[in-house]
């Protein structure tokens, strides 16, 4: 039952990996604003245009350095340990997108993205216990 | 949403999956391969690959769609790769690991229940959308 504990070092690179990777999509989601919506996939020029975007190189920036951290925490950490705790930017996400972009919660959103957050406290439990007894 | 768009969603998800598990390859030490470049720098070289792929297919996907409609479907996931962890990594579940695997997806599929509004760039009056 017992998750290996990974030293303090992958836990903080873990966390900063998914704060990052959180920014990452807010600085994408504000730069993809600018791209027309209704183009078609055929024409990936909208997507190429982008990059004209500083918001989207904010991005692509942030998801850089998300993924050295990552890389770091991925050495001790379990794949699938990490990845679930990575599932936190499914909660972070969602809310930032209403303060900042002010998309709509609604209840039924807001119960699902309760029930990602409650499955991520599940299993990174083990790992915050040791960092406050620490 | 269109079949373009759920096979786009789709596309992303195989790639996400698959470039994890190719990184988690490549920061575990292992024999090397049988001939080229060194273990690491290929299965580096491939994972990049394929988040380099989902990273452009997600940004086309975020100019549709409102992005905490899209964002959390990210989260089926855990599904698909705890299931790769399992067969190519052979990485162990745990009791915990699954309840939570289980409470992220549920929250997914609620959240997919959930109405697709237009993106907030549209110029409707707030007015109208509320009557």
């Amino acid at each position: 039952m017992a998750i290996a504990l990974p030293p303090s070092g992958a836990r903080t690179a873990l966390a900063l990996s998914v704060l990052l990777a959180a920014a990452a999509q807010l600085f994408l989601k504000a730069g993809a604003e600018t791209l027309p919506s209704d183009s078609s996939w055929e024409s990936g020029l909208s997507v190429l245009t982008a990059l004209r975007s500083g918001w989207i190189w904010l991005g692509i920036f942030a998801t850089v350095a998300s993924l050295i951290a990552w890389l770091r925490a991925l050495r001790t950490v379990p794949l699938n340990v990490a990845f679930n705790i990575a599932a936190l930017s499914q909660v972070l996400v969602p809310v930032a997108s209403w303060f900042i972009f002010r998309e709509s919660i609604g209840l039924l959103r807001g119960v699902g993205i309760g029930l990602v957050f409650a499955g991520v406290v599940v299993i990174a439990k083990p790992l915050v216990r040791v960092e406050a007894r620490l | 949403m269109n079949l373009a768009s759920v096979l786009a969603l789709l596309l992303t998800q195989v790639c996400a999956v698959g470039g994890q598990v190719l990184l988690k390859l490549a920061v575990t030490p292992g024999p090397p391969l049988a001939w080229g470049p060194p273990r690491w720098l290929v299965y580096k070289a491939a994972a990049i690959a394929l988040l380099t792929v989902r990273f452009f297919v997600w940004i086309g996907l975020m100019a549709r769609f409102d992005l905490s409609f899209i964002y959390p479907f990210e989260a089926l996931e855990p599904l698909l790769l705890v299931l790769a962890a399992a067969l190519f990594l052979r990485e162990r579940m745990t009791a915990r690991l699954w309840t939570g695997v289980l409470l992220i997806t549920t929250g997914v599929i609620f959240v997919s229940f959930t109405d697709h509004r237009p993106a907030t760039l549209d110029p409707v009056p707030a007015v109208v959308e509320n009557e």
